[in-house]
């Protein structure tokens, strides 16, 4: 590009060839006023602001004027300042006159604007224009029509940058306004909801429904709800769109620059980006686990191997206990970078919660096998039906860092019914022993106590195993529960009874002759509890029913429906009340709160080469939230042993992104795709993406007190 | 007539096009040419017209014309309502010069340059206007009220028929009278009266009857219009 020079105010600067004049000054430092310019859209030159006076022509508007070699320009004389003045003054004779109750206040150009001019509501006429209350707001964009000057901005945003066109100048009744064909609501006319006109919209018109992004999170992630609410903070909208083309392999590169188990998470992840989604608002959020799945399922070329990094040797041992999801994780990434890696599982398989907890129905035992595998390929020592009793032990084998990520494997009941009884059961234990095909006989009636996610996982593996009565009783309303609200509708379907608002007074117990035991035959002994004939057997639960429950200072505190007293009787009692690691002093780390793992923030234990990740830190959280912090372990403890902690990659070069999405016929009613089950849904399911990435590229307006100004740059002599 | 309008025309060709507007100026009204026509002229009223014109035919895009144009028409409305203020030629003189010099569009330059024509050549009529809220030729509603003469009525009705505010009273051989409260001035009856008899009235007001009396019983005499509306404000105006 060639460089013209000119001369602004008495300052010689440079100038790109056919470059408008108030980007020119801009650039180098000048500000001009201007309201209807924005530096991605085309010149309209209607707001005036950026008058200017050149020699020889007058005034200007300096948007809509070319630089010339040459060029002498005033952008500071009374002539410029009054005509840009009495053009700000006509703006505001109908624009309201109260800031305050916008939502826009303090982040506004006009605003901003009415400062650096010193302009206010004035002289002129107020005038009350009828149309622009035509304005229905959608749940996304809310539209405050008698805010809008006019610029334009988000006209040309929407045509130029999108090719959609969905807002444009209307006339009624001799007034123009800016609205969509007919008056409709957005959500009626071919709008993509990308949120181009929002983020252009100088004034409050155009805004963002609030609380639709978070608030504490940096402004590239809150934009992008999915990817703020991914704990991974996964690219989402890149991979989706990827999906959208067929080009799978890339869209799982996209996925393993974050995530290691992306097939498993296919299955069985919280998704709390399809909470977050955007789409949400409009209809139904994007199905982005079942595209994750479809695109693992469909990559042929598995690209990302051929990018991932390794690095040569650094000489150092690192030791994982514990091989699920946070273990496996930190290993990966210790042994990418260059350390050589021990896992000690206690188990025969390693997958943690993944190969243990959930139920093969959810999650088949061959894809969490195979991604083992892939980890594993990666140069770690996987020692399975290794139980470590102690960290320090480790450390003195020889190993430079031990990480601590044992999960929460062990059941954690109200402290009134830690006895032992021979046909009660711990969730985990129990997600166990059906995994390993080792479930004791459940009787006719089994009864889950907790409302979880695993209260159901338990509940529908006994379903399935064909126990004819299974119930689950909790604490919160139906409303309220914990559990994800596909699970409670799946166990609805298969005839799982579920009590709420329920809690347990006591149990009912009996001591049953070895003749007369129906169940629990061997429970205690798999459950590591002193079990035999002459034991004592749960009969039933006396529940009361709740009315409000809160956990308060000493605890749980509830208030309860006097009278309401039942009994219910079951033949197998599961608590599904909550789990904690199998931890005590002896392992030699400070424990907290029962025997979770105590750490700072580089997941440090406080004992030097210790550290600790996972559910034994945090208590069961979900599978993506395991990784993630298995990958902050894995940057501590390379930092640790010396590196760079640095375990970011790219898997898959971005190119710069068309914003010319275009229209789709009826893309705000399109449905969403619950199952994938070919090409032609997946591609269909990843066009609903609003892309709420692109809005990102679009850039942002520099206000006149902005640092860039306070300087000019002037062309070297 | 001459001198009036078209002072500017070159530079109005020479200023459009960089806007993207395809409003041309042939959409705004013509200053009269017969000379019935001109007789009853007021360049205030015409300014009035002439601006609304143009701020209903703007595109939307330019501030000086959508918001330009329509600011003058709310100031010239204004004077032709009686409430001009006292710094309004000046404002409106700035106004159309900057919408002249700056104005994206053929349109709206031309209705700039065409009304500070009429702003030039007609400061005393804008001054009566402004100042003491009159209007010449009794073209600007503000300055007149409606009544019928007495002694022309004979009582036909044809009037009421169409007087879409129902200010006229009357009957069968009766001496019309509007009530002044009422009459929007739209000048209807007017045009159907076939005697002539509904006349404007500026400052000085005719007696009239206050009430329906027969045709051929009007004697000048009482029955004023005295406390009308009209005569109310205009006392109050000046
Ligand atoms: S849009 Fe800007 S100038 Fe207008 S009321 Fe809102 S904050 Fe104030
Ligand atoms: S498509 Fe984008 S720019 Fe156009 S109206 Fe919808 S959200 Fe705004
Ligand atoms: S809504 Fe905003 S961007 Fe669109 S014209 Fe109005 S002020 Fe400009
Ligand atoms: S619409 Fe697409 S980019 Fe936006 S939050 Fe949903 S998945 Fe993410
Ligand atoms: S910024 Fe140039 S006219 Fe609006």
């Amino acid at each position: 590009m060639n460089k013209i020079r000119l001369n602004i105010d008495g300052y010689t600067i440079e100038a790109e060839e056919g470059q408008n004049l108030l980007q020119a000054a801009l650039d180098a430092g000048i500000y001009i006023p201007h309201l209807c310019y924005h530096p991605d859209l085309t010149p309209q030159g209607g707001c005036k602001l950026c008058t200017v006076e050149v020699e020889g022509e007058g005034t200007v508007q300096s948007c809509e004027t070319i630089v010339t070699e040459g060029m002498r320009v005033k952008t500071k004389t009374e002539k410029v300042k009054h005509r840009r003045a009495v053009a700000l003054e006509l703006m505001l004779a109908s624009h309201p006159k109260d800031c305050t109750s916008c939502d826009k206040y303090l982040n506004c150009e006009l605003q901003a604007l009415m400062q650096y001019m010193g302009v206010a509501h004035s002289r002129l006429r107020e005038i009350d224009k009828e149309n622009t209350r035509i304005a229905p707001s959608d749940q996304l964009i809310k539209r405050e029509m008698y805010r809008c000057i006019q610029c334009g901005r988000c006209v040309r945003a929407c045509q130029e940058l999108r090719g959609i066109g969905a807002l444009q100048y209307n006339k009624k009744d001799g007034e123009t306004y800016i609205g969509t064909k007919d008056d409709v609501p957005l959500s009626e006319t071919d709008c993509r909801f990308c949120g181009a006109c929002v983020e252009v919209c100088p004034t409050g018109a155009i805004q963002d429904v609030k609380g639709i992004f978070s608030k504490d999170s940096p402004r590239n992630l809150a934009l992008v709800p999915c990817k703020d609410k991914c704990p991974a903070h996964t690219d989402i909208p890149m991979y989706v769109r990827l999906a959208q083309q067929g080009r799978y392999s890339d869209a799982v590169s996209v996925f393993r620059e974050k995530l290691t188990f992306p097939h498993s998470l296919g299955f069985v992840c919280t998704h709390t980006c399809e909470s977050g989604c955007k789409r949400n608002h409009v209809n139904e959020a994007v199905s982005i686990r079942e595209l994750k799945r479809f695109s693992v399922e469909h990559d042929k070329e598995e690209s990302w191997k051929k990018r991932a990094f390794h690095n040569p040797s650094t000489g150092k041992k690192a030791a994982v206990i514990g091989g699920g999801a946070a273990g496996m994780t930190a290993a990966y990434y210790l042994a990418k970078k260059g350390h050589s890696v021990t896992v000690f599982e206690r188990q025969p398989m390693a997958g943690g919660m993944l190969s243990y907890g959930i139920p093969k129905y959810r999650l088949p035992q061959d894809i969490v096998n195979q991604e083992l595998e892939t980890l594993v390929a990666a140069g770690i020592q996987l020692v399975p039906d290794t139980k470590i009793t102690s960290a320090d032990e480790v450390l003195k084998k020889g190993f430079d860092a031990v990480l601590v990520a044992v999960g929460a494997q062990k059941g954690k009941r109200p402290p009134a019914y830690s006895g032992t009884w021979k046909n009660t059961l711990d969730a985990v234990d129990f997600c166990r022993l059906a995994n390993e095909e080792k479930l004791p006989d459940l009787g006719d009636t089994i009864t889950v106590y907790g409302g979880g996610n695993v209260a159901f996982d338990c509940a529908r593996t006994a379903k399935m195993k064909g126990v004819s009565t299974v119930r689950v009783v909790c604490l919160e309303p139906r409303d309220k529960m914990l559990a994800d609200k596909e699970e409670v509708t799946c166990a609805l379907e298969e005839g799982i009874e579920i009590l709420n608002s329920k809690s347990m007074l006591g149990l009912e117990e009996a001591v049953l002759d070895a003749g007369e035991e129906k169940t629990g035959a061997g429970m205690g002994a798999i459950t590591g509890q002193n079990a035999g004939a002459g034991q004592a057997a749960v009969t039933g639960l006396r529940l009361v029913n709740v009315l409000s429950f809160r956990f308060g200072e000493k605890g749980l505190e509830l208030e309860t429906e006097a009278g309401s007293e039942t009994v219910l009787k079951t033949d197998t009692l599961v608590f599904a009340t909550g789990q904690q690691p199998d931890l005590t002093e002896d392992f030699g780390i400070d424990l907290h709160r029962g025997s979770f793992v105590k750490i700072n923030d580089a997941l440090g234990t406080g004992k030097e080469g210790i550290f600790a990740a996972g559910d034994a830190v945090t208590g069961t959280k979900s599978v993506v939230e395991a990784i993630e912090s298995g990958r902050r372990a894995a940057m501590s403890i390379d930092r640790f042993l010396g590196g760079d902690g640095n375990i970011e990659e790219i898997l898959y070069d971005r190119e710069k992104q068309n914003p010319k999405i275009g229209t789709i016929e009826n893309f705000a009613g399109l449905k969403r795709a619950e199952q994938l089950c070919g090409k032609c849904d997946a591609t269909g399911e990843a066009l609903r993406c609003l892309q709420c990435d692109l809005r990102l590229d679009i850039q942002k307006v520099k206000y006149w007190v902005d640092a860039h100004y306070k300087q000019v740059k002037e062309a070297a002599e | 007539m001459s001198g009036m309008g078209n002072t500017n025309e070159v530079g109005a060709a020479n200023r459009a096009g960089k806007m993207s507007c395809d409003v041309t100026g042939s959409c705004l009204p013509e200053l009269p040419k017969t000379p019935q026509e001109i007789e009853r002229f007021c360049a205030i009223n015409f300014a009035r017209k002439l601006m609304d014109t143009a701020r209903r035919e703007s595109c939307g895009k330019c501030v000086l014309c959508r918001e330009g144009t329509w600011q003058s028409f709310e100031i010239i409305h204004d004077i032709t309502e009686g409430k001009g203020q006292n710094d309004d030629f000046e404002l409106l003189t700035e106004l159309l010069e900057q919408i002249g010099s700056d104005g994206g569009c053929e349109m709206s330059v031309k209705a700039a340059s065409l009304c500070l024509g009429l702003l030039r050549n007609y400061q005393e009529e804008w001054d009566l206007h402004i100042r003491r809220k009159r209007c010449a030729n009794l073209i600007c509603k503000a300055s007149y009220t409606v009544h019928i003469a007495p002694e022309l009525c004979d009582g036909c009705g044809k009037c009421i028929g169409v007087c879409p505010d129902h200010a006229i009273l009357g009957g069968g051989n009766l001496i019309h009278v509007i009530q002044g409260d009422r009459c929007s001035k739209c000048m209807l009856c007017a045009e159907v009266c076939p005697k002539g008899a509904v006349k404007k009235a500026g400052a000085v007001k005719p007696k009239v009857p206050a009430e329906p009396i027969p045709v051929g019983s009007f004697s000048g005499a009482g029955g004023s219009s005295e406390e009308g509306p009209s005569m109310r404000r205009r006392r109050r105006g000046e």
